[in-house]
């Protein structure tokens, strides 16, 4: 939980201020998950503050609440590419994606008496002491992370959104992305490298190596070529 | 279901499921839910995606015949339950490849024709899924027009 906090604060997630007259207040609480891998099993417990959305209004809060997922087939054939091509392909993580988004729209939260010990910063009156809080969703992190790709050279694809494609000269990359799961394929090691490391030195991201998961999909290396299977997803439904 | 019996083919190639036939299941929403989880499915075993596609047809109005269908499509997973899609690193060319077939008006409730279309990519062969658990990397879609 500390650590969550510490990363909430880290990323300037809100400012305490006093109650704004006439705005409507988001109540928030710490919720306890469970942290799993890509192949589900446990890696860690976790804590996690979240608003409590109902508490909110539409227009007022918010108004657009969806993000762009990935479509199957372009998975499929950038899979389908890259193995053909011999490309690299690698997988990447990015550490509390949700806190990396700018929000546009402020949001008003309340911070609860259980909260407040750890939210003693300047501001600490009775049992609501209230934040500013800039919650940040999927779709701010959505907007954040393409914009950066934006400036590095990529271009989002016509048919589907969650694919950037780069093209350099005679170098190519892809990548995908499908909320904070990301996998990206190069033409060579070399480019590969440099865009890992200019996406690390903007977002606090983990090179989890060559592709094994993605969306729940166990995807190994096989003599005829690349394997994709979900036994486990299957056991457990 | 994972106590069922193991069924090879996944639908009827007889005729479809009209909208209308036979009562409303009881419980609309464990039917909408298993279809859900079935359409995710599809990522890795598109060799359900039409048999899925069917079923989802009538998400809305679940009717039992609907839901024996969906039954057998768990039948047939349970038979098939270790495949996985494999994708060919056969050769360097990145062909493509369309096959596309139509069922002149098949609808039973509209007499709509329904048209499926599988895309090949880099020389995968397309086919069923022999008996091990390989299968080709075809991109099944359905759709229907008049």
């Amino acid at each position: 939980m500390e650590e969550e906090y510490t990363a909430l604060l880290g990323n300037q997630t809100w400012d305490l201020v006093p109650r704004p007259p006439g705005s409507n207040i988001v109540t928030g609480k710490w919720t306890w998950t469970h942290k799993r891998r890509a192949d589900s099993t446990l890696e860690r417990y976790k804590a996690c503050w979240v608003l409590r959305g109902f508490t909110q209004r539409p227009g007022v809060d918010y108004d657009k609440t969806s993000s762009p997922v990935v479509k199957p087939a372009t998975v499929r054939t950038v899979l389908s590419l890259a193995l053909t091509r011999r490309w690299p392909m690698h997988q990447l993580d990015v550490k509390n994606a949700f806190l990396h988004g700018v929000l546009t729209k402020t949001v008003t939260a309340a911070s609860r008496r259980g909260l407040l010990t750890l939210l003693v910063l300047t501001w600490c009156v009775g049992s609501t002491s209230l934040s500013t809080a800039s919650s940040r969703p999927l779709r701010a992190w959505n907007h954040r992370f393409t914009t950066f790709l934006l400036t590095l050279g990529f271009v989002e694809a016509k048919s589907d959104t969650s694919l950037f494609i780069y093209h350099h000269g005679a170098e190519t990359a892809y990548l995908l992305l499908y909320v904070d799961d990301i996998v990206l394929t190069a033409s060579s090691e070399s480019l590969l490298r440099w865009i890992i490391t200019s996406l690390q030195q903007e977002f606090a991201m983990k090179d989890l190596g060559a592709l094994h998961h993605f969306l729940g999909v166990t995807i190994e290396p096989h003599p005829a070529g690349l394997l994709l299977y979900q036994w486990h997803t299957l056991l457990i439904s | 279901m994972t106590d069922c019996k193991p069924c090879s083919t996944l639908v009827d190639t007889q005729g479809k499921l009209s909208e209308a036939g036979g009562t409303p299941v009881t419980h609309p929403t464990a039917y909408q839910n298993l279809a859900g989880a079935l359409q995710y499915l599809t990522f890795i075993q598109p060799d359900i995606t039409y048999a899925v596609q069917q079923i989802c047809l009538h998400m809305h109005d679940p009717r039992e015949p609907h839901l024996t269908a969906l039954k057998r499509i768990l039948c047939y997973l349970r038979d098939t339950i270790d495949f996985g899609l494999l994708l060919h690193r056969r050769s360097s060319s990145t062909e493509l490849v369309v096959y596309t077939n139509t069922d002149w008006a098949g609808c039973p409730d509209t007499r709509r024709s329904t048209s499926g279309y599988a895309v090949l990519l880099g020389g995968n062969l397309p086919g069923r899924p022999s008996a091990s658990r390989l299968s080709p990397t075809p991109v099944p879609r359905q759709s229907t027009t008049l």
